[in-house]
């Protein structure tokens, strides 16, 4: 039997294995075809205060090995997630992450207020990276300054894990990750999607409504296992890794760079019990390997140069 | 989701094939309207799944139809599958046509594959006593699919062709103009094809009386709900619906199609 919990600050996981905001629906999308009890935990579509339509179509483009989304962070808003989607959740015997947004910070430190007394959930994860609403989420992750001032005023009115998810689509995200430690995080989630874009070139027009989108899926995994590497190694709190992650061996990639956890996102899509498949396949891996506990991988990425007469130097031959 | 084998592999019509798969659960699940989602292959490119309507269900030989046509890449692999092959599959998905009461009369629009899901609809009709015409246009006789089924069902068809090779020249539209004083004016309508003939026609029928149903296809991601990709708007204020969830069926004044 391998040891699969892993700890998310104060938040004990029966496995590493999250859903990836925005993936999962609120959960009942999924019911009977994933059995909740083998998850990590699920993460909620961001919530917001007030209602979103989201974004008009086309909102989605199929990409080489990925997609372009721009939902637009569409939503029924707090008051309705609370008497709607919450009582479900809660339910759930699994672990259980509310994502929510805001437009400021004083709109995040509300939401996070008015949800801070309901029952029924663990975790907040703050969406501080969505690239798709002009007038929110790149912001908040995109400066540290911006990243910890958030953080801190969020943290004063929650008891609950905290986690802040970041944007890939800056310059130097170790730095931001660092910020949002600083303003007493419990964990960071790398990488919501990557800024893209696709053209018609027969009508010479965007694919997308709003013609710059996110970037999902196995396209973006490198992208994110190097993002989760440069992280883990300078800050102390658990990162958890996404992006991209369709089979076991994905998620593996992630734990050795240095995540405590990994989020299942697109792959849901194709495969709605992808991330069951995922925590089954690592729990077989660390069997199959000898280790005892999961917590043994994460971080165990061997930088030396590779010794000559290894197996995979001689396979390469 | 389940594998499903292809036990029987025909084309009908240029490009136009049409699959039997073994699925005693679908074949009694699906109802008309409903629509499968297809992984073509298993590798990442394409990523996502195919939807594709029911074409026809058999639940007392356990066998449901699909019929589609090659327009890119995910419908190229879709039909190299050999009869054995197995496919998988992910439904039914979506809701149904909702149909008239007991006897009262229908009318089915189809601009090219919007032709699929009304075989079956066309059976539940016969099932509910109802008269049903079929207008159904294409580009080219070449396109049409085989309509013996629907005959044999005893539906009443009209056909348009852009080129003139088969029936009316002109689009499924012109045919509804010309057979407008002819058709039963309470009928139930029922309208599929690509999102601009289903735009077109519904405009078209918009002035007239009696209930019509749209089946809408968008670009879908997940095809259950999960992704909120597949958005069409709502008539009024109210936002989006969610076509793979929401429909693919929506009465006409529920979208915002023009
Ligand atoms: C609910 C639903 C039911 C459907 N039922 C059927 C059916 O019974 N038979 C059938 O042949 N097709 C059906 N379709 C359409 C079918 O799913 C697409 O043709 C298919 O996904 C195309 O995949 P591809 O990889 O071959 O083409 P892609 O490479 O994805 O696209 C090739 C070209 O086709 C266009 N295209 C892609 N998807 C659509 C679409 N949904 N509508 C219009 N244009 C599109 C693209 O813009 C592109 O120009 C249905 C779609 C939906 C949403
Ligand atoms: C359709 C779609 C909707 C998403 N919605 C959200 C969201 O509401 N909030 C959020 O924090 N991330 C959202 N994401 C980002 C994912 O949670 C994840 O960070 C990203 O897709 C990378 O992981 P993946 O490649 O496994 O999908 C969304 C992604 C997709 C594809
Ligand atoms: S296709 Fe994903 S919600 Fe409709």
């Amino acid at each position: 039997m391998v040891d699969m919990r892993v700890q998310i600050g104060p938040l004990e996981l029966r496995n590493p294995v999250l859903t990836a905001s925005g993936t999962f629906g609120y959960a009942k999308e999924f019911e009977g075809l994933v059995d909740f009890s083998r998850l990590g935990g699920v993460v909620s579509k961001t919530v917001t205060l007030e209602p979103r339509a989201g974004n008009p179509p086309p909102r989605i483009v199929e990409t080489p090995a990925g997609m372009l989304n721009s939902i637009g962070l569409a939503n029924d808003g707090v008051d309705r997630f609370i008497a709607e989607k919450l009582p479900y959740l809660a339910s759930l015997s699994t672990r259980v992450i509310v994502n929510v947004a805001g437009k400021s910070e004083e709109e995040f430190v509300a939401i996070v207020e008015r949800l801070e007394r309901e029952s029924g959930f663990d975790a907040f994860e703050l969406n501080f990276s969505c690239p798709n609403v002009k007038e929110g989420g790149l912001a908040f992750s995109s400066d540290p300054k911006v990243t910890e001032r958030v953080t801190r005023a969020v943290r004063r009115v929650t008891s609950r894990c905290l986690i802040v998810k970041l944007t890939p689509n800056v310059t130097d995200i170790a730095s931001i990750a660092r910020a949002a430690e600083d303003g007493g995080a419990d964990a960071i989630s790398a990488i919501n999607t990557v800024v893209g874009m696709a053209v018609d070139v027969y009508t010479r027009r965007p694919r997308l409504a709003t013609v710059t989108g996110g970037l999902s899926g196995p396209a973006i995994r490198p992208i994110a296992v190097a993002r989760v590497w440069q992280i883990a190694q300078q800050v102390r709190i658990p990162v958890i890794g996404v992006g991209g992650i369709f089979q076991p061996e994905d998620a593996l990639e992630f734990l050795i760079a240095g995540a405590t956890a990994v989020q299942i996102g697109t792959a849901h899509f194709v495969q709605p019990d992808a991330a069951i498949r995922v925590a089954e396949g690592i729990e077989n891996y660390c069997e199959r390997y000898g280790f005892r506990s999961v917590r043994q991988i994460i971080g165990s990425l061997d930088t030396t140069s590779p010794d000559p007469s290894s197996a995979a130097a001689i396979s390469t031959e | 989701m389940e594998l499903c084998q292809v036990i029987e592999r025909r084309k009908v019509a240029d490009s136009t094939f049409r699959y039997t798969l073994a699925s005693p659960f679908l074949a009694r699940a699906v109802r008309p309207g409903n629509f499968i989602n297809i992984r073509v292959s298993p590798s990442l490119m394409p990523l996502w799944r195919r939807p594709f309507s029911v074409h026809d269900a058999d639940p007392s030989r356990g066998q449901v139809d699909i019929l589609f046509q090659v327009v890119g890449e995910g419908t190229r692999i879709l039909s190299c599958a050999s009869v054995g092959a197995e496919l998988d599959v992910f439904g039914p998905l979506g809701n149904s046509f909702p149909l008239p009461p007991p006897g009262s009369p229908a009318v089915l629009v189809a601009g090219g594959l919007g032709i699929a899901p009304f075989l079956f609809l066309s059976r539940a009709l016969k099932a509910n006593g109802s008269p049903t015409h079929l207008l159904y246009g294409a580009r080219s006789r070449s396109r049409l699919v085989e309509l013996d089924g629907f005959q044999a069902l005893g539906v009443e068809i009209r056909l348009a062709t852009e080129d003139g090779s088969a029936g009316v020249r002109g689009t499924v539209v012109d045919l509804l103009q010309e057979t407008e004083t002819d058709l039963p004016p309470e009928a139930w309508h029922y309208v599929c094809g690509p999102l601009a003939a289903v735009s077109a026609i519904g405009r078209e029928l918009s002035r007239r009386q009696g209930k019509v149903w749209v089946s809408l296809e968008t670009t879908m991601a997940c095809g259950f709900g999960a992704c909120m990709g597949c958005a069409v708007k709502a008539r009024g204020d109210r936002g989006y619906h969610l076509v793979c969830k929401d429909g693919p069926v929506f009465e006409l004044s529920e979208v915002e199609l023009w």
